[in-house]
């Protein structure tokens, strides 16, 4: 047989190799990386601002419905009023479950989740690698930034425990995948909190750029995570140290405020150096708008959406001359135009008070109860003009008016026929003193401009004495440090006071969009719960820790008696559970249980070598295991 | 690398290379992938044996081949943990506002990742029958992929929410057959077709090795088994591509109120199945619905005609078969329809209680899925080329007028947009003149 052997050989010879593994690792040339970063005290505090930039977002981030509004809008003193998102923060019992807990303007429970482990994670970095820039450090100077991660992480920790209960610990850097987390007590974690504010109260430096935690700030995150734990003297003495080197502003600081308050919470003085009051601010400044912005956007969340045509209208009224009744004209508009010739003149509601949305709408509690005879002259509150803005205060405006209707340039009436939707979200007064924050930077539809901001002070280091005087059953004291910020803001001082109520109401007059309300509230109820002391405001009612989220998962309980959250805000919220509907989108609603929220379903889930429970009250297929306290060994370990 | 190919007596036929590779994206641990190939090919339609049938068997040719291959699809630098940086601003302790930078990592760092490597076996035949009436051919394949790199899904607890890894093991089955048929082939009439048909199927075989507990209904331990991952909705032994979510079941209609309002729903709400009855729309109610969001099947049918020698008519057409979308904007809940206009899409009312729309402003828990196979004709061409004797007489060498139709039609049940992607079809239609001088 004939052999034909065709061979073709293609043959590319490989080149041997004789490189080193080195001559492929990846050298990246100009970016960070942690090895390159993370070694000296500059990097160091790189991180700590990357902690303290986290926080702003709590109160400016997101635009629409910050996660500040989400803290009012589950309390007392607030509800979710956009009424034109469907499943908002309205039946709490249908739209706040392990699988739709969101982050958008319908809600910001999931942003808490997040941040919060973003916030711990930034801080653990710190602690990590403080061994590194140790050599280049004194040890002041290395204590010092130990504690400021200390402090950080305690932030998020102390927030996470009071909206989520039981929470997985983490004090370590993250370098590779770890998908075996377990459910710690939060009980253990305040103990380990307790410590590591007690160092970093300790160790902090007292003096620190504004936007920077101090020791001061550290002092009253101590005393809070002190009298969750019980420890109410230790608190006090905390509280007095504070306030002796923090005195309360009492005379106007900067020119060109018709009064304190306003003064206080204006741009210029949160600057000033002789503004004692400010413990710990987050800062943002129209100046530095190009290259670190984040605006506040405090109008377009807090106060009404007075644009909305088809809510805001003229009377109808009856023309002389021919006895027709004139039909009713859309009343206000948002944003004169350029040419307007009324632009930025008093008729111009956006010039004045800025444009809201009515995404965080205050509750007639917040509104109308705590402002009494006894508060007649209080600059936080609805009797002073200068303060506070009414919708009667605002003009009609729109330039289709203009020469046909009588209303145009009055002030306007609230419509007969108002539906509730629109009375939720259109028509309710406000605290302008407190809300309102001048933008340079745009000419209409004025939102709120960059701004720093209060997150602790002194103010409010007197009511948590006055708080721990309560606990303490000293009533004599509780009313000596609720009066001195009475005063100060021009209400006349209280001559006694029943408990609990009273500081309660004070911490709302003094402390709207600044205190996170709901974490307070919780924190307060658990503090019943554990030290089992009778709430006067419900007639020496004791509550008890084992019914705190209710009997079963799933009941939507709305009863009196099983913790001091539901009690509080159902009695004096004023919308939830009295049949309040939000248009298509839901009654009001609030259970026994939303007192803490669910973990995400999604948390669980993607935790495949681990346990971490569902908050009680949730319905869940997932386990529950008894949580762990630090110390003592996961299972997987 | 190195190639080897060898043929004898023009029938045998072999193939054969290797190649090593390296990437620095991988560099930290494996840099290097090694990836070896075989092919063998037999005409044996060339065979003594088979001589008999050479009468319809014109070309018969058997492939098989097995090999390895490499994907490097990631970033250069995906193996590194990344930070990011910004300005932060405080005011100073003389009372000057400044800027510091803040620095924050926001991807872990994976010194482990290495090559995704695809062992590829493949079985084909190309035949030429019945005097060349029609050949083409049929492959079947059987892949396994391993080392998948993807973006692994973490608990957000860590601080980040995924992280650059290799996956286990992924399947690819598939069969594919092409035939071209030369029809006719006469003076006056010539058509040529030609089809083509694909199925593909996938499965994950492994993910990521994190065994769990497998508990019994009183929830004692029974065994383990491999973890699935619910973020990417990648489960073992299914299709990545397969849908698990909410069974769909219409929309609530007027007269179940009552029923609606357990899950916090009212009628023209869009309505999905609670499996176990706890009355909660959770984890424990999604289910494999049977969708899949890729084709299960595509076919391809082409046809060119020549009528008269002057004439030519052709037209491409394909359908992909089995595909499913979701479309959420039938749900009508994307907020302030009282302020600016919208698509005029279907809604459920009082009057119109339809079961594929819900009502304005309702409340979706789950996704709306519609099914997206579709038909399409592709292309449709016409073309007539001017008779050379006609074209003499004014001294043109060739004149040809054509007409092109691009995407004359779909068949689809899908009515928003166009099926493949996008919010419009664009149909073309071009007239020409072709002129040679």
């Amino acid at each position: 047989m004939k052999f034909r052997n065709i061979i073709g050989i293609v043959a590319v010879i490989l080149v041997l190799t004789s490189c080193s593994k080195d001559w492929l690792k990846p050298m990246p040339l100009s970016f960070f990386s942690p090895e390159n970063t993370y070694i000296d005290e500059d990097g160091i505090y790189s991180a700590i601002t990357a902690c303290e930039r986290n926080m702003r977002h709590l109160f400016f981030g997101s635009s629409d419905n910050a996660p500040i509004c989400t803290q009012l809008e589950l309390s007392d003193v607030a509800v979710f009023g956009k009424s034109d998102e469907s499943m908002g923060l309205t039946d709490i019992d249908a739209y706040l479950t392990p699988s739709h807990i969101v982050d958008n303007s319908k809600g910001r429970c999931l942003w808490f989740w997040n941040e919060g482990w973003n916030g711990i994670k930034y801080a653990n970095i710190v602690l990590n690698r403080l061994s590194v820039a140790a050599e280049t450090m004194s040890e002041e100077d290395l204590n010092a930034v130990r504690g400021q991660g200390y402090f950080h992480r305690a932030y998020r920790y102390f927030n996470l425990i009071n909206e989520f209960g039981d929470v997985p610990w983490l004090d370590f850097e993250i370098q590779e995948p770890k998908l075996d987390f377990y459910t710690y007590d939060r009980w253990s974690i305040l103990e380990q909190l307790e410590k590591d504010m007690e160092y970093a109260y300790a160790w902090v430096r007292e003096v620190e750029p504004r936007g920077r935690a101090n020791k001061w700030s550290c002092g009253i995150l101590y005393m809070k995570i002190l009298m969750s734990n019980g420890k109410f003297d230790e608190a006090i003495k905390v509280g007095q140290e504070i306030i002796a080197a923090n005195p309360m502003v009492t005379k106007p600081i900067s020119n060109g405020y018709s009064n304190l308050m306003l003064d206080l919470n204006s741009i210029d003085t949160k600057k000033n150096l002789l503004n004692t009051e400010g413990l710990l601010y987050i800062v943002s400044l129209p100046e530095f708008n190009a290259t670190d912005s984040e605006k506040s956007y405090t109008m377009r969340n807090g106060t009404p959406y007075w644009a909305k045509g088809s809510a805001i209208k003229t009377p109808a009224y009856v023309d002389e001359k021919t006895g027709a009744t004139v039909a009713a004209a859309n009343g206000t508009q948002n944003s004169l135009g350029n040419n307007d010739p009324d632009k930025d003149s008093y008729l111009d509601n956006d010039y004045w008070v800025g444009r809201g949305i009515g995404c965080c709408r205050p509750s007639n509690y917040y509104q109308y109860d705590l402002w009494t005879d006894a508060e007649r002259e209080d600059m936080r509150g609805r009797y002073n003009s200068e303060s506070w803005r009414k919708m009667e205060d605002l003009y009609y405006n729109n330039t289709g008016l203009r020469g046909k209707n009588k209303y145009y340039g009055q002030h306007l009436v609230r419509p007969d026929n108002m539906s509730v939707v629109d009375s939720i979200r259109c028509w309710f007064s406000w605290p302008h003193y407190k809300l309102w924050v001048p933008d340079p930077s745009v000419t209409s539809d004025r939102r709120g401009g960059e701004s720093p901001w209060y997150v602790y002070r002194t103010a409010e280091v007197y009511l948590m004495i006055a708080e721990c005087y309560y606990w303490k059953g000293d009533l004599a004291n509780e009313l000596a440090y609720i009066n001195p910020v009475r005063v100060r803001a021009g209400a006349n001082p209280l001559t006694s006071v029943t408990g609990i109520t009273e500081v309660l109401n004070e911490r709302a007059r003094e402390l709207y969009y600044e205190e996170l309300r709901h974490d307070e509230l919780v924190r307060i109820a658990f503090t019943y719960a554990k030290t089992g002391k009778a709430c006067e405001a419900f007639g020496g009612r004791i509550y008890d820790m084992a019914k705190f989220s209710g009997n079963s998962d799933g009941e939507n309980l709305k009863q009196e008696g099983y913790n001091f959250y539901w009690d509080w805000v159902n009695k004096v919220n004023g919308i939830f559970n009295r049949g309040v509907v939000l248009g298509s989108y839901g009654e009001y609603k609030i259970s026994v249980h939303h007192a803490l929220w669910p973990v995400p379903e999604s948390a669980i889930t993607s935790n495949t070598g681990g346990v971490i429970n569902q908050t009680p009250g949730y319905v869940t297929s997932s386990k529950r295991i008894t949580p762990l306290r630090i110390g003592e060994n996961s299972p997987s370990e | 690398m190195a190639r080897l190919f060898y043929q004898y007596n023009n029938r045998y036929m072999l193939t054969a290379s290797i190649r090593r590779d390296g990437y620095s994206a991988f560099g930290i641990e494996n840099p290097y992938g090694t990836f070896p190939s075989i092919a063998l090919g037999w005409v044996f339609s060339h065979e003594d044996f088979l001589r008999s049938t050479s009468k319809w068997l014109n070309y018969g040719k058997l492939r098989l081949s097995y090999g390895i291959n490499g994907n490097r699809d990631i970033g250069a630098y995906a193996a590194l943990a990344q930070l990011n940086s910004g300005l932060y601003t405080y005011i100073g302790t003389n009372g000057t506002p400044y800027q510091v930078s803040q620095i924050y990592i926001n991807v872990l760092g994976n010194s482990h990742l290495k090559w995704e490597q695809t062992a590829a076996s493949n079985i084909g035949l190309d035949y030429t029958l019945f005097n060349n009436f029609v050949d083409g051919s049929i492959d079947y394949y059987h892949s396994v992929t391993t080392d998948l790199l993807v973006s692994r899904s973490l608990p957000r607890i860590t601080g980040y929410g995924s992280i650059s890894s290799n996956l286990g093991e992924l399947q690819n089955n598939g069969f594919e057959i092409l035939a071209n048929f030369h029809t006719y082939n006469g003076q006056n009439f010539k058509w040529n077709s030609t089809v083509t048909f694909y199925l593909n199927r996938r499965k994950i075989n492994h993910l990521y090795g994190d065994m769990e507990d497998v508990l019994d209904d009183n929830g004692n331990i029974i065994g383990q088994k491999e973890a699935d991952d619910y973020t990417n909705q990648w489960f073992i032994g299914h299709d990545p591509d397969e849908i698990w979510d909410y069974e769909m079941d219409g929309v609530w209609q007027l007269g179940q109120e009552e029923e609606a309002a357990v899950f916090g729903n009212k009628p023209g709400d869009f309505r999905y199945v609670d499996q176990n009855g706890d009355d909660k729309l959770n984890q424990d109610d999604k289910i494999f619905t049977g969708y899949y969001t890729t084709p299960r099947y595509q076919l391809s049918w082409r046809n060119d005609f020549t009528l008269f020698k002057n004439w030519s008519i052709g037209f491409i057409m394909y359908a992909k078969i089995g595909q499913w979308g979701t479309y959420n904007r039938a749900a009508n809940a994307n907020g302030n329809y009282d302020r600016y206009t919208a698509y005029n899409i279907g809604r459920w009312t009082e009057t119109n209680p339809t079961n594929d729309y819900a009502r304005i402003g309702s409340t979706n828990f789950g996704n709306h899925y519609v099914n997206k196979s579709f038909l399409r004709m592709e292309n449709f061409n016409v073309s007539y080329t001017i008779p050379k004797t006609l074209l003499k007489r004014i001294k043109v060498d060739n004149a040809r007028i054509s007409l092109a139709i691009r995407n004359p039609f779909v068949l689809t049940k899908w009515e928003f947009g166009d099926v493949e992607g996008g919010d419009y079809t664009l149909r073309s239609v071009n007239l020409g003149i072709n002129v040679t001088l």
